[in-house]
């Protein structure tokens, strides 16, 4: 005790000092606005790290039990996926029920192309083994590609559009009158389409579609729009159309399998 | 006692040039001069350091309360005062410090004198534009103040001497 009370006399000036500094510090911060913010703001600052650390402590603490909880919303809510996929799957039996769809698509890659000829092929690696069946289909995106002709095991080849033999059922889209389609052999971006009767308003631009009575594509899917058009035998126009399809780039597309075109083709044969 | 009403007067004369004189000085916004620091520099070597560090607050708080700056000057006088002992204790000469006399040029010559103030003024100066910006970030603009300040400061004290002490000693 003596000796405790010798070191405070020995340093009390040290001591006062301290203790001076600390009433004039406390004044400074006290009483003027800009320390006062300051101390406030450098507080604040000190205070928010080392919550931050504390909060990041506390977050790796308690990880067990925030894992846990995740795990038994992962388990809710895998219940209820497989709850709502039951229903999906009765709804879709539903519409399936009324509404069949005709179409599936399948995709193949174009291994072979040509444009220059009057009778231009396309071959795709996809044949028997991919369950390809003469006279599908073939679209690139919602645009007419052809139609295939014959079957491989590992290849089919398809007769383009741009082939003079092949014949689609076209229509025009904003009245739906239709006619047949086919290429005339010039311009590989154009083909014309027929037997549209004469009183039929046309202009140009006017989208031409499928008309899906041919069973090979479903209805709507786009081939081109009108360029020009003229009558022929006074009767009919011939119009001539402008093609989506840039058959020079055709990389990837989609065979359209018809589902139930065994029967469509039942009831025509019959 | 005379002693004592003398310093007071010291004192108060000192406040009063620092208060309404140098304060209202601000050479380029920069430069303010502190005179009043001399008060602590030629109190008498006798004095106590508990006596030094309350004439120090004292002094601070008495300019702090015309400044409208509560706790700045304190401070920094605070801390001169509180240095000022061990900066006498390294500048003493081999014989120790004469009775009788007190640490200005008239008895220990201009380049003691200027060695010893300039380092408490340093002192002082620094750590009051410390206060004053009141963060490290800042501490370019901290040393550019306070080395014109401190430079002012210097020639007004060494220029006080001659004109105050000089004079009492011839008498």
């Amino acid at each position: 005790m003596k000796r405790l009370l010798e070191i405070l006399g020995r340093y009390f000036h040290f001591f006062l000092f301290i203790i001076l500094e600390v009433l004039a510090l406390v004044m400074l911060v006290r009483y003027n606005f800009y320390h006062r913010t300051s101390y406030n703001y450098l507080a604040n600052e000190i205070g928010g790290y080392v919550h931050s650390l504390t909060s990041e402590w506390q977050e790796y603490v308690y990880l067990k039990e925030v894992n846990l909880d995740l795990s038994v919303q992962n388990a809710t809510l895998k219940n209820k996926l497989f709850e709502y996929k039951s229903k999906l799957d009765e709804v879709w039996e539903k519409v399936d029920q009324t509404d069949s769809t005709d179409f599936v698509f399948m995709k193949g890659k174009v291994v072979y192309n040509s444009v220059n000829t009057r009778h231009n092929y396309i071959i795709l690696d996809v044949g028997i083994k991919d369950s390809i069946k003469p006279d599908m289909g073939v679209v690139a995106g919602n645009n007419v590609v052809g139609v295939v002709q014959s079957v491989t095991e590992n290849y089919c080849r398809v007769l383009s559009l741009l082939n003079t033999d092949l014949r689609i059922s076209a229509k025009i889209k904003k009245n739906n009158y239709y006619g047949s389609m086919y290429w005339d052999g010039n311009n590989p971006r154009q083909a014309s389409l027929y037997d549209i009767p004469f009183h039929v308003e046309l202009n140009k631009g006017d989208t031409i579609i499928t008309s899906g009575y041919s069973s090979i594509f479903p209805e709507g899917l786009d081939i081109g729009t009108v360029s020009d058009f003229e009558l022929k035998d006074g009767m009919f126009n011939k119009v001539n159309i402008d093609l989506f399809t840039d058959f020079k780039q055709l990389f990837h597309v989609e065979i359209v399998k018809n589902i139930n075109k065994a029967e469509v083709k039942f009831l025509l044969d019959n | 006692m005379n002693k004592l009403i003398r310093y007071l007067i010291v004192f108060v004369l000192l406040c009063f040039i620092q208060v309404f004189l140098l304060n209202s000085i601000q050479i380029n916004g920069y430069i303010n001069p502190f005179l009043y620091v001399m008060f602590i520099l030629v109190l008498p070597f006798e004095i106590g350091r508990l006596w030094l560090l309350v004439v120090g607050f004292l002094l601070g708080f008495t300019i702090d309360l015309f400044s409208g700056t509560p706790g700045m000057h304190t401070s920094a006088s605070v801390f001169m005062a509180f240095l000022r002992p061990y900066i006498l204790r390294y500048f003493s000469p081999r014989e120790g410090y004469t009775a009788n006399t007190l640490p200005t040029i008239s008895y220990y010559g201009f380049r003691w004198f200027f060695y010893y103030s300039l380092i408490l003024v340093s002192a002082h100066h620094i750590f009051l534009f410390t206060v004053e910006m009141f963060r490290l970030s800042d501490i370019l603009s901290v040393i550019t103040r306070a080395s014109m300040s401190i430079s002012f400061s210097m020639l007004l004290i060494v220029l006080s001497q001659y004109l105050f002490y000089k004079s009492k000693i011839k008498s």
